[in-house]
């Protein structure tokens, strides 16, 4: 680098011309949460549990997403329901240990589990993280 | 019915496990089918289970656990019936009836049997119904013979 | 022995086996389903095929059934053959046409013989696009659970209840594509060994009722080696717990004891663990008259060290509870103030059964099935040792096949022939009973008399036994010549004394002839023999000491003496002390209650008919105020003198010569392999972070187990463990209980290691 151009200040004037452009662009940024970013279709966020159309859960407790899930976060209580169905009593997922790898729903025999686009999990109380069956029915927000 | 069952019974003194095929052919002969009693009694005649005898007795197609019906229909599963798509017939009766091969309808009217080769192959596929003999038979066929038989029984009383 | 060859490698293998078995032990996989190590071989699944060459030189081969080919020397074949290979991938797909393929939901899913052998097959994609047949199931009582769809034909069940276990009420029925496993209608199984079927079904037709109420996968349960307390036989059993509950009893292989099969007493029978009575708080009264109240651990203990303090104090055994919590009893009261909890007749068989035992020897359950002879005096085995009827009846079976096959060489394995062979010959099993046994029908020849007449029939072939004479028609005689005839004889008897003291007699005069003979005396509880051997006082003393303060281990009074009898010296104690794991009528007039382990929740020692110490481990680990008794009574003490397990059984094997050996029933809490515990979770054990989320988002420490190389834990060796201590039957690829061929020095033999236990008795005579 020459003295003159230190003394001109060159380095300077470049990056503010380069400011200075990308001021009149479009901006890059998202204003989130007022604007959101589209998501890819298959990106992977919180889990959804699928329901038959008549309300009830796909999920028939079999525990192959419980067996396969590398952090263990998810808890299956097995019981009989009407008809002598097996469903789950307690399907519980620890959002906060999940690594959102997918494997649960790759694994799951009936397309019961599935990873929605929804990403906006986060609390002050990590005892929310904790996804009952309720939740987990929950159609996703947006 | 000629012979009741302790009189058939009476025919095979101390008879062992190797008379068991004989007696339950007997006791279809006289009361058309094998009942539960009738198998019970033939259990403790012989000194076997019942479960053994049910064993025995259902792997054989000829014995049956339902009483006839009033009219006997069989059904001829014969290669030359089988290669002139007797499986479609069978079907037929199957529906027309709502009974399995070996049952016998809720009001007594029909039982159905399948047999393996009745020997008028030249009219495959054939059924028989009682002591007649049916040929060339197709679905609709069918539903109209048994249709036959209904009205009778209904035109009959 | 033979040699042949698997892919021109040369391998030694036993003579007397079939290919398969052959094969399987040296530690090739060969999928297959009929074929059972304890059934023999029907070839009736056609999924062990292998590839057999003439010579050297034949490329061809001829693709035959492994496990009905005997091995012979210089026999060349391959296991791993495309054509093979090809032949077995067809035989499951056809297998799989009609299966449901309803594993999500199936209690078999994840321990299912039939899934790992279609993995292991390769079949993977079903091409079957049609109807499949269905069958109706039937209500088979509150053990069984069927669902005749998944069946796959292999015809086992049939074999296991009618053929092995004599069972009346299992057929198969029909016949072609509508073959039916099942009764002749709905209704309970008849067979005291109904729940082996859960076992021996490869596939879920026949699954475990009461543990389907858990609905637990086999990765998902934390098991421990156990012992199972019903009857004095110890058979090996592993405890399996999901969720504090104990979900399910399983099998554990010993060759010399239970072997494959357990009796239904003793895989159902252990429901009281999560009873709605039992007691998991500590309960005590302020005064006499006032309610039990439920109360902290330290109140209790304190009020029953109170009570014990500078008093006479009595203690009352329990043939239920572990060798080591029986001698900290004894150490508490003194050996002058300890009572054995058992009834009069209980404590006089006990007692003579001990003097009997180290004088005679005795058999295990595997020599009793491989003896040539027995006699049964005066026990219903089915009531009082149903596994030991079930070797008996073996014997019966076992014993004309061998001389069958002697005249026509048919393989021992070869199951059909030699049924076919054997027709209706029974064995030299005689059975003398007050009544009619289910044995009866297994048995050569059958008395029926008062005790004292069988008895008199015991001492009736002793005689005849030493003097044989040329008349045959009485049925002392007929016995004796059978037993003489017999390489090796064995006497079954227990409960009676007289009885007892004939079949000893019978067995005397058997060595004195110079025959190999041993004697069996059954035990109604899993520790009467341990409790015999550690000595105390008989409990119809209790009644006329008495004393101010009394302690009362895992026992009810009133099932051991006459009502007026315990009522009067109950209302005589100041102060009652009971630890037990359930509601009793001893418990309801207690003072103080100390809420105590059950049998899958502590560890502790137990000793069979035999005389065996085999050593129990816990499951799971007990709620926090539930503790095993041995620690309860040491806390009562008034320091701790044995703060683990080891301290205890040392300190006992220290005080106790007849225990000297046993802490060696298993290895100590001090084993590691490599290094680690032996985890008794599986690595696949699920949910593991999250289990106990709805309490804490933290996962909490497994519980501590000082007691025990184990742990509670799916973290430690990854290894084979020593026998003592498999906590599961699993191996690369074979997730059911046919993994247990992994476990074993040669399929059907003993396991790795050497079998688990150590036997305490040393008789005076050598067999």
């Amino acid at each position: 680098m020459g003295k003159l151009d230190k003394f001109l200040l060159t380095d300077l004037f470049k990056g503010l011309m380069l400011t200075l452009k990308y001021a009149f662009k479009k901006p890059i940024t998202y204003q989130y949460p007022e604007v959101r970013r589209p998501i890819e279709p298959r990106y992977r966020g919180r889990h959804r549990l699928t329901l038959h159309d008549d309300g009830s859960v796909r999920c028939v407790a079999c525990g192959l997403c419980a067996a396969i899930c590398p952090s263990q976060c998810i808890t299956i209580e097995p019981m009989e329901g009407p008809g002598g169905k097996r469903m789950p009593q307690v399907y519980e997922i620890e959002i906060g240990r999940c690594v959102f790898c997918g494997f649960c729903a790759e694994v799951c025999p009936f397309d019961a589990v599935v990873l929605t686009q929804e990403f906006e999990m986060a609390t002050t109380d990590k005892s929310t993280l904790l996804f009952d069956q309720q939740t987990l029915r929950e159609k996703p927000r947006g | 019915m000629t012979l009741d069952l302790a009189d058939i019974l009476k025919q095979y003194p101390h008879a062992g496990r190797d008379a068991l095929i004989p007696l339950l052919q007997s006791v279809q002969e006289n009361f058309g089918y094998l009942s539960r009693d009738a198998v019970i009694a033939v259990g403790r005649h012989l000194g076997l289970p019942a479960s053994k005898i049910y064993g025995v007795a259902t792997f054989y197609n000829q014995f049956r656990f339902q009483a006839p019906g009033k009219h006997h229909v069989q059904v001829c599963r014969g290669t030359a019936c089988h290669v002139k798509n007797s499986a479609t017939v069978l079907d037929a009766v199957k529906r027309a009836l709502k009974i399995e091969p070996g049952q016998t309808t809720r009001d007594g009217a029909f039982s159905l049997e399948v047999v393996a080769c009745i020997g008028v192959c030249g009219l495959a596929p054939v059924i028989r119904v009682d002591d007649e003999f049916y040929a060339g038979m197709t679905a609709d066929k069918v539903r109209k013979i048994l249709d036959s038989y209904r009205k009778k029984e209904a035109a009959n009383g | 022995m033979p040699v042949i060859y698997i892919d021109d490698q040369p391998y030694e293998v036993a003579a007397h086996h079939n290919l398969l078995h052959a094969c399987l032990g040296l530690g090739f996989d060969i999928p297959y389903f009929c074929w059972h190590p304890a059934l023999g071989s029907v070839g009736a699944c056609r999924q062990c095929a292998v590839k057999v060459f003439r010579d050297e030189h034949d490329r061809r081969g001829q693709i035959v059934m492994s496990c009905m080919t005997p091995v012979r020397d210089g026999l060349r074949l391959t296991i791993d053959d495309p054509d093979v290979r090809r032949f077995r991938a067809t035989i499951i797909e056809w297998l799989m046409v009609n299966h449901p393929h309803d594993c999500p939901v199936c209690d078999e899913g994840g321990h299912c013989h039939l899934q790992d052998m279609t993995v292991m097959t390769g079949h993977n994609y079903r091409r079957h696009r049609f109807a499949k047949r269905t069958h109706r199931n039937q209500d088979l009582g509150p053990h069984i659970h069927h669902e005749m769809n998944r069946c796959i034909q292999c015809y086992r069940c049939v074999r296991f209840y009618h053929d092995y276990a004599g069972g009346k009420d299992l057929n198969v029925f029909g016949a072609h594509h509508h073959v039916y496993f099942g009764r002749h209608e709905s209704g309970a199984l008849e067979s005291e060994f109904a729940g082996n079927l859960v076992e021996v079904c490869p596939t879920g037709v026949f699954t475990d009722k009461p543990a389907r109420r858990y609905y637990a996968r086999k990765w998902d349960l934390q098991s421990a080696p156990s012992v199972c307390g019903q009857c004095g036989v110890g058979c090996n059993v592993l405890f399996n717990e999901r969720y504090g509950k104990l979900v399910r009893v399983d099998n554990r292989y010993h060759y010399e004891i239970n072997g494959y099969f357990l009796c239904d007493r003793g895989r159902f029978g252990h429901d009281f663990v999560n009873g709605e009575e039992r007691i998991r708080r500590p309960l005590a009264r302020e005064s006499r008259g006032a309610s039990l109240r439920e109360t902290s651990a330290d109140d209790a203990l304190s009020r029953a060290t109170q009570a014990v303090a500078g008093r006479r104090v009595i203690g009352i055994g329990s043939p239920r509870a572990s060798l080591e919590a029986n001698f900290a009893l004894r150490e508490l009261v003194g050996a002058d103030s300890f009572y054995l909890g058992l009834s009069d007749a209980e404590f006089k068989s006990a007692n003579l059964s001990l003097a009997l035992l180290r004088e005679l020897p005795t058999a295990s359950l595997h020599e009793i099935e491989t003896a040539d002879a027995a006699l049964v005096l005066g026990e219903d085995l089915l009531t009082t040792a149903p596994r030991m009827a079930l070797a008996l009846r073996q014997l019966a079976r076992r014993q004309p096949t061998a001389e069958s096959i002697v005249a026509c060489p048919v393989p021992e394995w070869n199951d059909q022939a030699v049924r076919e062979l054997v027709q209706q010959q029974k064995g030299s099993l005689f059975s003398a009973t007050p009544g009619p046994t289910k044995l009866d029908e297994d048995a050569a020849a059958v008395y029926y008399g008062e005790l004292d007449e069988i008895a008199g029939l015991g001492l009736a072939v002793a005689a005849a036994v030493d003097q044989p004479s040329a008349e045959t028609d009485s049925l002392a005689t007929q016995i004796a010549t059978a037993l003489r005839n017999a390489k090796r004889a064995v006497i079954v008897s227990g409960g009676n004394e007289a009885v007892m003291q004939a079949a000893a007699a019978v067995v005397r005069a058997l060595r004195r002839a110079g025959r190999d003979a041993a004697l069996c005396l059954t035990q109604p509880e899993g520790d009467t023999l341990g409790l015999a051997m550690l000595g105390g006082r008989a409990l119809s003393e209790v009644v006329r000491d008495g004393a101010e303060c009394v302690i009362v281990l895992e026992n009810d009074l009133f099932a051991r003496l006459p009502e007026a009898d315990a009522t009067a010296f109950l209302e005589r104690t100041k102060t009652l002390i009971v630890l037990d794991h359930s509601i009793t009528r001893t418990t309801a007039r207690a003072d103080v209650v100390l809420p105590a382990a059950t049998i899958a929740e502590s560890t502790g020692t137990f000793v069979n008919y035999e005389g065996r110490a085999q050593r129990c481990f816990s499951a799971f680990a007990p709620q926090p105020d539930v503790r095993e008794s041995w620690r309860w009574l040491d806390a009562l003490r008034s320091s701790l003198f044995w703060p683990t397990f080891d301290d205890v059984c040392r300190a006992m094997a220290q005080a106790v010569p007849a225990f000297a050996k046993a802490p060696d029933a298993a290895p100590s809490a001090a084993f590691r392999q490599i290094g680690n515990k032996i985890p008794r979770q599986s690595p696949r054990f699920s949910g593991r972070t999250a289990i106990t989320a709805q309490l804490n988002v933290s996962e909490p420490k497994p519980p501590d187990d000082p007691d025990s190389p184990l742990a509670f834990s799916m973290e430690g060796s990854r290894e084979q463990p020593p026998p003592a201590l498999i906590a599961r039957y699993w191996a690369p690829g074979w997730n059911s209980v046919q993994a247990l061929n992994k476990f074993q020095q040669e399929i059907g033999g003993p396991l790795r290691g050497g079998d688990p236990g150590v036997r305490l008795i040393e008789p005076e005579a050598k067999p």
